[in-house]
């Protein structure tokens, strides 16, 4: 609601077009042509994307006139495409179709007079069209209701300002279905993304005019546009949903449209190098057998993996069907990012299993060797990847291959370095992804020192640095691996809230405060002097309460990889921090600070098992509680409602909440 | 009966394994004498130098650190499964057993102490318990002889045309064979009053009055917790010091050299010997608690069997066979060796049937339930609790028990090869042991998350681990991807760069070997997966598909194996071998590619027609109702993850009910030992997932005027008979909420909150 969602609102306001959307734009004659090469940008970095949605609104205000400019920001309406994805034609389908509005319910909104009932009004919530006007609260899908059931409508309807500047829309839009010729105009007046239409996958949206017409001409839609004849409506006639209920998948052709432009673009070249560069060291590391370069290509390889994925779950992302929740999907595709990253953590951890087994069997191998010596040569031909020609290749060294060593190696420190800070940390969630250059970094520094090793201690030093490295990857890839999984199991992730955020005032006080939560756990039965204890220690860190702004600024800048590393060797301190962000304490802190509220106190209960916090994608939480209330009127449930709603925001600033208060 | 058939193999070939690998730490005598031969052919006169100083201390290391680390080890490990009781009392006896029996080792081959062992444990266990004290010295002495007697004479007669031990002889410089008999003879003496000593003791320790001493420990179990610990330290330091002395003994002082990875083999079969024994023990105790009055059907199981001597006999020969090339240096020794074998077999029996009494029973049973009273007890009170308790749900799941089974024959199998590899000094065999090490890995994925996803719902996982089957699915099919890639790549480089593969005979040995353990896999995983599983739901298909496919995957690449070497070596083209692996790789992607799918979608919460469309339903006929002006953000998931298309099922619903509803008590009842003991308050969701499909939230909107509760009651009503529960807030039309304030797609949209 407040300043925080205010950005949010703004990405959906550009989502990509995919190409059979296009297709289907492309075939009806549209009023104004919409500027399809344009749409081909679902980047967001452009203007209407940066205003906050009051500049927004007054923008368009100004530049009514100017609405061509802005299309170029917004894809056209796409709802053809959609039905003709399900296949459904008829009207009477259970998805809410935009273009349709029912002459009824314009009437008995007795305020909304006024203004028009627009068929992007009744978009489903998922789509982005409110985005821009988060302020009204209009949206409510249910316009359609039969007579006799029908609850009067929603006063906020008629607010929206954007059918004021509308021109266009004002007039026709009493006599819903007339408007149909112009939809475009409609949409461009009032910046409603295109793609708002989306989610009203029929046949039945009129957006393109000539899909409308035909419609138009099965007489469905006729019926409906007479108040009399809702009277008379058929009973199957299902209500649309306020959900959509699936959303097309893009499919390749569409991602590789849409990449954003500069930055995918800079960190496809870097894969490209990179995809030289492994090709390139493969070779060398074949020709000159150098079996160091064949490891470094396979880390290589590895990343260039990495690197891809992220490029294309950022692409992804741009996409609605990534962010909508649909009935199919009812939180979007952007599990997606989550599985993608969980997929890689096990992979890396193949990897590291892989080395690690390598390096046993060259060990082994040693001892085989030291009971046979005459077999030497022929048991490490046998071996791939073996190291033990690296002994020789120290030899090697020398001269001329030596700066190519060095050129190469420094080549592909550079370039696992670029790729680490432009693709890999530029991303959004870095901190629950694999960060694959490391691995590579490290690994080239140390082929950076190894050609000055003494002789007797190369030998050694290609098993130390592929134990280390390997059990860096392994550590490396199980941690984002438990996160990850934490998430798919739909729990309770509490790896990016920072640990200060929800403990400490102080540092000195958080021993103290675990223990009070400990202490509060164990007694979370009986209600007694400890737990007003515990409650008084709470409120005094809850007054200090920074979260939402340390959550930001926490944001994967912390290198969480390399305390992954080190917390091999310093078990105590991780585990202290792991009590800190212990799911059961901070879920425990925010029952308690529900507890606390003046709204609560009286007369509510809840109870433990009634406050469920679960992750369903690296950003959102969900918080289902069920509150009992004895008595209180409707104005008491919502009073606590709004203030339960408001401290969990605070906690949790990207949650979805939903409170389910129980009057007895 | 082929699940117990099917989890006795591990123990079939783990024990002579453990003997075996025992055996080899220190190099066998004949191994040095080789390596002796084929290096200093010249310098003859060398060894003899060396000699003295190189007997002394590699007669300690054999004689006393070896067995007493193999014993220490064996006790330790036994110990932290909790086979072993972890008291002094029993703790010592059984190390002092196993040290006579690692010295046996040394004396006699490994057949030879497997077979002796053998004999001993059945007379053991067999036996009924008082016995001893009751009959007299005398005739206890005699039937000590006549089953001991021409063992031991079939044993001389081996050894003493046994080239082995003749160069043993060379090495002690006593080239007379009598005198070497004499010795022998001796030893053979001392270890039978030995083993007159240790018996009943032994049997003492083993089956008696366990349950006095536990009711005791019951009182005080702190204390006794501490000398718990105390005993399992000081066994695993013990164990840790002989291994060190070994080492220094052999760098410092030049003993013979110790064979670090036959130690590992050798832990290793050890940890699966006891866990098979344990699983067997564990499965054992439960039928016999489920039907108690069936008795003598069920001691039968436990007894050792029949021809379980023999069985073992032949196995500890085969693996003999495959480590040293020959079982014996002659014909007429592997035949003395196969009589002995079978004789042992015939004595065994006979020996059991001059104390077959009437109460035969009694010691087995007591056995049994002592194993699980401590068990609860341990369940009770030890911080490993959640383990253990992990480990007796595998082997009690039906479905879970044999797929371990499995994945212990499989990590012996693997440890066998390893064996292996290493005496046939090829390397092609360590690499592929390795990766069966990864296979194994992957299995052990999959069977821990069929039984966590068992586990009771926590803070941090409010909604049960309902999608950890199918997350483990997804892993599986992720690993299978890697593996097929790695084969891709080495079959690649293969086709560029054909590499001559050498030790056709062993692969042939070791792939038809593997062909076969798979195989047996597939059986047990049939046996399951006919009889219970697919029925199930979703997520244990999924995961057992994964399962499935690791196995299938490994039967393929041994028949790949198999016909490629084959072919190689009736064409001599080399280049079937990576064509072999192409296709084997290809074939393995096919089949996991679905599997990824299908996990995938479920992990993306995907709701299925079905699903999909009462979720329409519900949210029309909401739309209908009076009084409700809209519904925002309806979120809905499913419980348990789809079934995935492919599993077929066989159980049918009723089945699977069953099924659930014993989850459900299982849970249950975890749940209120856990009150009990801590008295903490413990999750219970007020709403009940167990007969919905759907799970999820929703917000609705009310006209003005309307009540609040009876709106909702509405709601859930409607929710409920399309079998969804819903977390269901009601807000009057005019309040705001981010519901509608904000878009929801904007809620979830990443991108926005990094800006």
């Amino acid at each position: 609601m407040d300043g925080s969602n205010e950005k949010q609102l703004h990405s959906s306001a550009t989502t990509p077009v995919m190409n059979a959307i296009k297709e289907e734009e492309d075939m009806p004659p549209t009023p104004i042509e919409p500027v399809t090469s344009e749409f081909k940008t679902p980047y967001l970095g452009n203007e209407t994307t940066n205003m906050s949605s009051t500049d927004l609104f007054q923008t368009a205000k100004a530049t009514f006139t100017n609405s061509q400019v802005q299309t170029k920001f917004m894809s056209p309406p796409v709802a053809g495409f959609y039905s003709a994805k399900d296949g459904n034609n008829s009207s009477s389908s259970l998805i809410y179709n935009s273009g349709f509005t029912f002459g009824d319910s314009n009437n008995n909104g007795g305020t909304n007079t006024s203004s028009s009932n627009t068929p992007t009004k009744t978009v489903p919530v998922g789509v982005p069209t409110a985005s821009n006007f988060k302020r009204e609260p209009r949206r409510n899908s249910l316009k359609y209701v039969p007579g006799s059931k029908l609850a009067p409508p929603p006063i906020s309807r008629n607010r929206s300002p954007i059918r004021n500047t509308s021109p266009e829309v004002i007039p026709t839009s009493k006599r819903s279905s007339t408007y149909l010729e112009s939809p475009f105009n409609f949409t461009q007046g009032h910046h409603e993304p295109p793609k708002t239409t989306i989610t009203s996958p029929h046949k039945s949206t009129p957006p393109s005019s000539a899909g409308s017409r035909t419609s138009f001409r099965k007489g469905h839609r006729y019926k409906h546009s007479s108040v009399s004849m809702n009277f008379f409506q058929e009973t199957e006639v299902k209500i649309p949903l306020n959900i959509a209920k699936s959303l097309p998948i893009p499919d390749f052709g569409d991602i590789l449209q849409n990449l954003p432009w500069p930055k995918a673009h800079i960190q496809l070249v870097i894969v490209s190098l990179q995809l030289l560069l492994g090709i390139s060291i493969f070779f060398i590391g074949n020709a000159k057998a150098w079996s160091n370069f064949i490891t470094l290509s396979h880390f290589i390889t590895y990343d260039i993996i990495g690197s891809l994925a992220i490029i294309l779950i950022e692409t992804l992302s741009h996409f609605e069907a990534w962010f909508t929740g649909t009935i199919t999907f009812p939180f979007g595709l952007n599990r997606v990012d989550v599985l993608l990253s969980f997929a890689l953590a096990v992979s890396l951890c193949f990897v590291g299993l892989d080395l690690l087994f390598h390096m046993l069997e060259e060990f082994i191998a040693i001892f085989v060797e030291s009971s046979n010596p005459d077999h030497h040569s022929d048991i490490v031909a046998q071996i791939p990847h073996s190291h033990h020609d690296g002994m020789a290749a120290g030899q090697l060294i020398s001269g001329y291959n030596i700066t190519m060593w060095y050129a190469v190696v420094l080549f592909s420190l550079f370039l696992a370095t670029l790729s680490l800070f432009k693709t890999f940390y530029a991303n959004t969630n870095s901190k629950l992804k694999t960060k694959n250059p490391m691995i590579t970094i490290i690994y080239s520094f140390y082929l950076l020192i190894f050609p000055s090793l003494p002789d007797n201690l190369s030998n050694i030093s290609d098993y130390v640095a592929s134990f280390l490295i390997s059990m860096f990857i392994l550590v490396h890839g199980l941690t984002i691996a438990e996160w990850t999984s934490t998430i798919l199991l739909l729990g309770f992730s509490t790896t990016v809230l920072p640990s200060s955020a929800f403990l400490l005032d102080q540092d000195t006080h958080s021993q103290n405060q675990l223990e009070d939560v400990n202490s509060h756990n164990e007694k979370m039965n009986n209600v007694s002097n400890g737990l007003n204890k515990v409650i008084m220690g709470r409120k005094r860190s809850a007054s200090s309460l920074p979260v939402a702004t340390s959550m930001k600024n926490h944001h994967c800048n912390d290198d969480s990889i390399l305390n992954s590393f080190l917390s091999i060797f310093k078990f105590k301190k991780s585990g202290n921090r792991r009590k800190f962000n212990n799911p059961s304490n901070i879920k425990a802190i925010i029952k308690e600070k529900i507890e606390n509220l003046s709204e609560f106190k009286s007369r509510c209960h809840l109870n433990d098992g009634d406050l469920i916090i679960i992750k369903t994608n690296f950003s959102l939480f969900i918080v289902l509680l069920k509150i009992d209330l004895k008595g209180g009127s409707n104005d008491d449930e919502t009073s606590l409602r709004f203030a339960v709603d408001k401290c969990i925001k605070k906690c949790l600033p990207n949650s979805e909440t939903t409170i389910e208060i129980d009057r007895i | 009966m082929v699940q117990s058939f099917l989890a006795r193999i591990p123990l079939i070939i783990s024990f002579p394994t453990i003997i075996l690998s025992s055996n080899l730490i220190v190099p066998t005598y004949q191994d040095i004498l080789e390596q002796h031969i084929s290096h200093n052919i010249n310098h003859n006169s060398n060894l003899h130098n060396e000699q003295d100083h190189f007997l002394f201390s590699d007669l300690i290391v054999r004689l006393i650190f070896l067995p007493l680390f193999a014993s220490l080890s064996f006790v330790s490990i036994g110990c932290s499964v909790n086979i072993i009781k972890r008291r002094w009392s029993s703790v010592i006896p059984i190390s002092l057993t196993f040290m006579v029996v690692s010295l046996l080792n040394f004396i006699l081959n490994p057949i030879q102490t497997t077979v002796f062992t053998m004999v001993t444990v059945k007379k053991l266990i067999h036996n009924e318990n008082n016995q001893i004290y009751d009959i007299s010295m005398k005739s206890h002495i005699f039937n000590f002889m006549k089953t001991y007697l021409p063992l031991i004479g079939l044993c001389l007669i081996i050894n003493c045309i046994n080239e082995e031990n003749r160069a043993l002889s060379n090495f002690m410089s006593t080239s007379e064979p009598w005198y070497y008999l004499l010795l022998n003879f001796v030893i053979y003496l001392v270890l039978i009053i030995l083993l007159r000593y240790t018996y009943p003791v032994l049997k003492y320790k083993l089956f008696d009055t366990q349950d006095d001493h536990n009711n005791a420990q019951e009182d005080n179990y702190i204390e006794n917790k501490s000398t718990r610990r105390k005993v399992l330290i000081s066994l695993i330091l013990g164990s840790l010091a002989s291994l060190a002395t070994m080492l220094v003994l052999t760098i410092f002082y030049r003993a013979s050299t110790l064979q670090l990875l036959m130690v590992f083999v050798y832990i290793g079969c050890v940890t699966i010997f006891f866990f098979s024994l344990k699983d067997s023990l564990i499965e054992y105790s439960q039928r016999m608690s489920d039907d108690g009055s069936n008795d003598q059907a069920q001691i039968a199981t436990l007894q050792i069997p029949n021809f379980m001597t023999l069985i073992i006999g032949f196995m500890s020969i085969s693996l003999q066979y495959l480590s040293f090339n020959k079982v014996a240096s002659s014909f007429t020794k592997d035949l003395l060796t196969v009589v002995f074998v079978t004789l042992a077999e015939y004595i065994s029996r006979v020996s059991i049937r001059l104390s077959y009494h009437n109460k035969q029973g009694y010691p087995i049973k007591s056995r049994v339930t002592s194993t699980t009273h401590n068990d609860h007890h341990h369940h009770n009170h030890s911080s490993q609790k959640q383990k253990k308790s992990i480990f007796k749900q595998i082997v009690l799941n039906k479905d879970t028990r044999s797929i371990f089974s499995f994945l212990l024959l499989n990590t012996t199998f693997m440890f066998v090869q390893l064996l292996y590899s290493f005496r046939s000094k090829s390397l092609g065999l360590l690499s592929d042991s390795l990766h069966m090490a990864l296979d194994c890995t992957s299995l052990f994925l999959g069977l821990l998350a069929s039984v966590l996803a068992t586990q009771e719902a926590s803070d941090k996982f409010p909604f049960h681990l309902k999608y950890l089957q199918t997350l483990a699915g997804f892993t599986n099919g992720i690993l299978l991807l890697g593996i097929v890639c790695g084969i891709f790549v080495e079959a690649a480089g293969r086709v560029f760069k054909p590499t001559a593969i050498e030790e056709t005979n062993e692969l042939l040995v070791v792939a038809v070997l593997g062909l076969l353990v798979n195989l047996v896999g597939l059986v047990a995983f049939d046996h399951t997966g006919d009889g219970h599983n697919h029925g199930d739901n979703g997520a244990s298909s999924d995961n057992m598909r994964g399962i499935f496919l690791h196995i299938l995957a490994d039967t393929l690449g041994s028949v790949g194996v198999i016909i490629s070497t084959l072919l190689i070596k009736l064409t001599n083209l080399h280049i079937f071998d990576p064509i072999a692996s192409i296709m084997i790789a290809s074939l393995i992607l096919l089949s996991s590619l679905p599997l990824l799918k299908s996990t995938t979608l479920n992990l993306l919460l995907k709701l299925d027609t079905k699903k999909h469309n009462s979720v329409k339903n519900a949210l029309n006929q909401i739309t209908t109702t009076p009084g409700i002006t809209g519904y925002t953000t309806p979120r809905f998931w499913p419980v348990q993850p789809n079934a995935s298309e492919h599993a077929h099922s066989h159980g049918g619903s009723q089945h699977s009910e069953n099924d659930h509803d014993h989850e459900h008590d299982h849970d249950h009842g975890h749940e209120h030992s856990h009150n009990s003991q801590n008295g903490h308050n413990h999750h219970h969701m007020s709403k009940n997932l167990d007969k919905c499909t759907l799970v999820g939230y929703i917000h609705i909107q009310y006209a003005e005027g309307e009540n609040s509760t009876i709106i909702k009651k509405r709601v859930e009503r409607i929710l409920e008979n399309e079998g969804i529960q819903a977390w269901v807030q009601v807000e009057p039309q005019s309040s705001s909420c981010w519901c509608r304030t904000t878009s929801m797609s904007s809620v979830i949209n990443p991108n926005i909150s990094s800006n």
